[in-house]
């Protein structure tokens, strides 16, 4: 009985990250406003930030991928390996956290300098006043 | 146009109802499951592994190991990730003037309260030794170069959001020493990238292999724990990020009237 | 213990310092233009920069054509599945070879082209030296988390520097289009190697190939669930990415601002050295990795499917919007989209001949295309202004660069004994042989279509009187230089096609089919030096 509710319970988390990447792309394709596409965009790296994550989470009994002891033997090191989360798409996270946030900086710096030179930051008024 | 965008919304329900039954009932099985990957579960096992030192780190943070050494190239790129995106910015703000960018006085009466400037001076110092912190213990503790940076960067923003961009400059935080001390953790990366190199061993190597000459960076240095090539990668990175942020925030919070002055002399040449 | 058979030193680490030299040298770049501001020192710098790195490309090319089988480099010294490797086949070594030509080329153009008194010049030689290691970091990788990750250096300096002109209105405008939408690129293909993870447990591009064909490499073990579903994911993500990338319709309406409105040398190097990236990674995709396995078949035709009438649809668009444009780097930028076609079109044929289309093609294409920015560039610095009916007989006051620019538009055309020609009678001989013959009629149909608009730019800028008097529209020789290698190379290929066929064309296509070779490079390195490790 616990094991559908708890299946359902995370076939719901994964609804809701599809459902976020969809509202992104929606963000990012639709809305006319330049800092919405940018907030949308935000949310669609950190969706998959989160999805990557949740695929590497290890049901039942998740432990930090940090060592607690500075000289290890190795039955702490074996009961370490069985209980800690995985290591490697945390790695992969960082790398596209940082990269997502550079990205969005340097889009930023672009709006900002789209709105001193047209006055706005709606890109089809951009469009019309380019000609 | 409108036709097609109220076309857009059905379409994704049904892309999102789909994947949703891929997910669960195809590719993956139960998620999340019992176990982890094996390649997971191997660099878990060896990076602080003394017992088989042929693959090991010789850092118990096994997240910092992963990053700066089993999959080091990908971080050095996500460090010239990083550091293009300022370039980038620094590119699209220039002036054609940029003696028009010092500013030399700060108007009295704009100032916030007492008490906002006093915790918000408190608060900077707190950060910065915090930052600090996070930086040189990448390797033992969660943290990194990334992470400390990312957290330095409060700093400036607090500032120039308590006080003014002015107040920032005059603590000697310009935007010329930014660029100094960012290509200088920047050249700190590229250095102990490069040296195994130098012994004919691997880019970016860090212990000693059997498949290759170089000795491997020390991992104690009497009682400091060093985990080898992390502590200067991390020292390099805490450099980049921190001044890289620093720079951001300066060019952002130039007023708009310094550009609109630089435009006044584009458009007479024009 | 010796993995490597005897090679002097320089040979083995080539490939690896050629995208290192030159991100190394960017970070270098902000001091140098802070402690010296004499821009003469920039341009030495910038020019000894990539004459290295073109040479270490001519290295490593060398190497992997002396030992005959791909090149595999240990970064960090970690064997294949734990750590990230560099391996490096004829294809790639190849185009990472002419890619680093091009770049030098351009350049040397460069630096005649803008004013002496232009400003920010160091940020463009940093964001041109990232945009260079991005490229071939891309070619050179044999992991796909390392493609996320050079893909983003790739895409971030491309931003930056069509966005250089900074007090332009249509710049910034174009190149927001062009971030926004490769950003969502990116952030596209980091999920789809989430699903590749999830599903095989491995970033390596040998491992995914081998756990398809059911051989496990030590440390990763057996895939996950299913592998097709997981497979299939992935390639539609990374299609989607890629295509985006590379500037095939329907996802290229971000290319046609950017090409637009960017310096010249800028859209010389985006249409013809990055494009060529998301090309590379598609063939490298679907065929290196996936194709030949019974497990994803059906899933893998698909694709290939899809991107072959991506290629077509951007062939009809490219030609038939080509001819009403009035800007002349509109007209190119559509050229570009048309050319994008043919190898799109020639991968998702995904024969042996196909491929060779594609290779030779993109090598044909890039130097054409380079040379016909690179002279429509001198006409636009001259006339001031990007519009035809602004830039009318121009032309006649520099005969030399009219005289390239006309060898280009025919190269470009297919017109023999052009560079062109051979590789279009390859694609003509690929689709015939899997009977396609209606394909080959709109080939044919669109390479007249964009001679035309080709000849638009030579009507105006050429045969009719001048406007005005344009004072010294001629080049300097350092501008003139790299125009005049370009068409030579356009001659030399086109004429000499039947040996650099043989000797250079054929063997580096056929590396595409040979996984097994590919696999087996990789499995010999985790074999040898994984022995004894417990998991």
């Amino acid at each position: 009985m616990t094991s559908i509710v708890s299946q359902a319970l995370w076939i719901y988390f994964y609804i809701t990250l599809i459902g976020l990447i969809a509202i992104a792309v929606y963000g990012i394709v639709v809305r006319p406003n330049l800092l919405k596409k940018i907030i949308a965009l935000s949310i669609l790296g950190d969706t998959a930030n989160t999805f990557i994550i949740f695929l590497g989470f290890r049901r039942g009994g998740a432990a930090v991928p940090i060592i607690p002891t500075i000289k290890p033997t190795l039955e702490e090191l074996l009961w370490f390996k069985e209980t800690a989360v995985d290591p490697l798409p945390q790695c992969l996270v960082i790398t596209a956290i940082v990269i997502n946030m550079s990205v969005t900086a340097f889009l930023i710096a672009l709006a900002i300098q789209l709105y001193r030179l047209y006055g706005t930051l709606d890109v089809r008024k951009a469009v019309r006043l380019r000609g | 146009m409108k036709g097609v965008k109220i076309l857009f919304i059905p379409l994704m329900g049904l892309v999102v109802i789909l994947i949703m039954l891929i997910l669960s009932y195809g590719t993956l099985g139960y998620s999340p499951a019992e176990y982890i990957r094996s390649l997971g579960e191997f660099l878990l096992r060896q990076s602080f592994n003394v017992f088989e030192k042929e693959w090991w780190v010789g850092s118990p943070e096994v997240i910092t190991a992963t990053l700066w050494d089993y999959r080091g190239l990908d971080t050095v790129y996500e460090t010239t990730v990083f550091y293009l995106a300022v370039i980038g910015c620094v590119s699209v703000f220039r002036l054609l003037q940029p003696k028009l960018a010092e500013i030399t006085k700060e108007k009295e009466e704009y100032a916030l309260t007492v008490i906002v400037r006093v915790a918000t001076k408190i608060v900077l110092a707190v950060i910065i030794l915090i930052s600090i912190n996070i930086a040189l213990h990448g390797h033992i503790t969660p943290g990194g170069g990334f992470q400390a940076g990312s957290a330095f960067a409060i700093a400036p923003l607090l500032a120039i959001a308590a006080f003014s961009r002015y107040f920032v400059e005059k603590m000697g935080l310009k935007i010329n020493l930014s660029h100094a001390l960012r290509s200088l953790g920047l050249i700190i990366i590229a250095l102990v990238a490069l040296l195994p190199l130098f012994y004919f061993g691997y880019l970016l190597q860090n212990q000693a292999k059997p498949w290759s000459p170089f000795p491997g960076y020390p991992i104690e240095v009497s009682f400091l724990e060093l985990s080898g090539s992390l502590f200067h990668f991390d020292i390099g990175e805490y450099l980049n990020v921190a001044m890289g942020f620093l720079a951001i925030f300066l060019l952002l919070s130039l007023p708009e009237r310094v550009f609109k002055k630089d435009m006044e002399v584009v458009k007479s040449e024009s | 213990m010796e993995i490597y058979p005897p090679l002097p030193p320089i040979m083995i680490h080539s490939l690896a310092l050629a995208p290192v030299t030159a991100i190394v040298s960017a970070f270098a770049m902000p001091l140098i233009g802070l402690t010296i501001k004499n821009r003469k020192v920039w341009d030495a710098f910038a020019l000894t920069i990539s004459t290295i790195v073109f040479i270490l490309t001519g290295i490593g090319y060398a190497t992997v054509r002396y030992l005959g089988k791909p090149f595999v480099y240990l970064l960090g010294g970690w064997p294949p599945p734990v750590g990230i490797v560099y391996e490096v086949d004829e294809f790639a070594a190849l185009l990472g070879l002419v890619s680093a030509f091009i770049i030098w080329l351009v350049v040397i153009y460069g630096v005649k082209y803008f004013d002496s008194n232009e400003d920010g010049m160091e940020w463009y030689y940093t964001m041109l030296l990232g945009l260079e290691a991005g490229v071939l970091g891309c070619i050179y990788t044999g992991d796909v988390f390392n493609v996320f990750v050079l893909f983003e250096v790739l895409s971030i300096t491309s931003y930056g520097l069509v966005a250089f002109w900074n007090r332009r209105g249509e710049c910034i405008e174009a190149a927001i289009k062009y971030s926004l939408i490769g950003a969502l690129a990116t952030t596209i293909y980091f999920l789809a190697v989430t699903f590749i993870y999830a599903s095989l447990g491995t970033l390596n591009m040998a491992d995914i190939a081998a756990k398809i064909r059911g051989l496990f490499f030590p440390v990763t073990g057996e895939p996950y669930g299913s592998i097709a579903l997981g497979v299939g994911l992935f390639l539609a993500l990374s299609i989607w990415a890629f295509t985006v990338e590379a500037g095939v319709a329907p996802n290229h309406f971000r290319v046609l601002d950017a090409y637009q409105v960017s310096p010249s040398t800028v859209a010389a190097l985006l249409s013809a050295v990055a494009a060529n990236v998301g090309f590379y990674l598609l063939a490298r995709y679907l065929i290196t990795l996936l194709s030949g396995a019974r497990a994803v078949e059906t899933i893998v035709n698909a694709g290939l499917l899809i991107v072959l009438i991506m290629g077509l649809v951007s062939i009809i668009v490219g030609s038939f919007l080509m001819i009403v444009q009035s800007d002349v780097n509109r007209i190119l930028a559509y050229s570009s989209v048309l050319n994008y076609g043919y190898v799109c079109l020639a991968i998702g044929l995904a024969t042996p001949l196909g491929i060779i289309a594609a290779l030779f093609h993109m090598i044909n294409h890039a130097v054409a295309k380079t040379l016909i920015f690179l002279t429509a560039g001198v006409y636009v610095k001259a006339s001031g202004t990007r519009r035809l009916d602004g830039m009318e007989g121009v032309g006649r006051y520099a005969p030399i660069t009219s005289a390239l620019m006309v060898i280009a538009a025919l190269a470009l055309a297919g017109v023999p004994p052009f560079n062109g020609f051979v590789s279009k009678l390859i694609l003509y001989e690929a689709l015939l042989e899997v009977n396609l013959a209606p394909l080959v009629i709109i080939i044919v149909l669109s390479s007249a279509l964009s001679l035309l608009g080709y000849l638009k730019i030579i009507y105006h800028a050429y045969t009719k009187p001048p406007m005005k008097d344009y004072g010294k529209v001629e080049p300097p020789k350092a501008m003139l230089w790299p125009m005049i290698i370009l068409a030579a190379l356009c001659i030399i290929l086109g004429v000499a096609s039947p040996w650099i066929y043989d000797m250079f064309i054929e063997p580096a296509a056929h590396t595409i089919f040979e996984t097994d070779k590919f696999i087996e490079v990789a499995y010999e390195f985790a074999e040898k030096l994984l022995i004894g490790v417990r998991i």
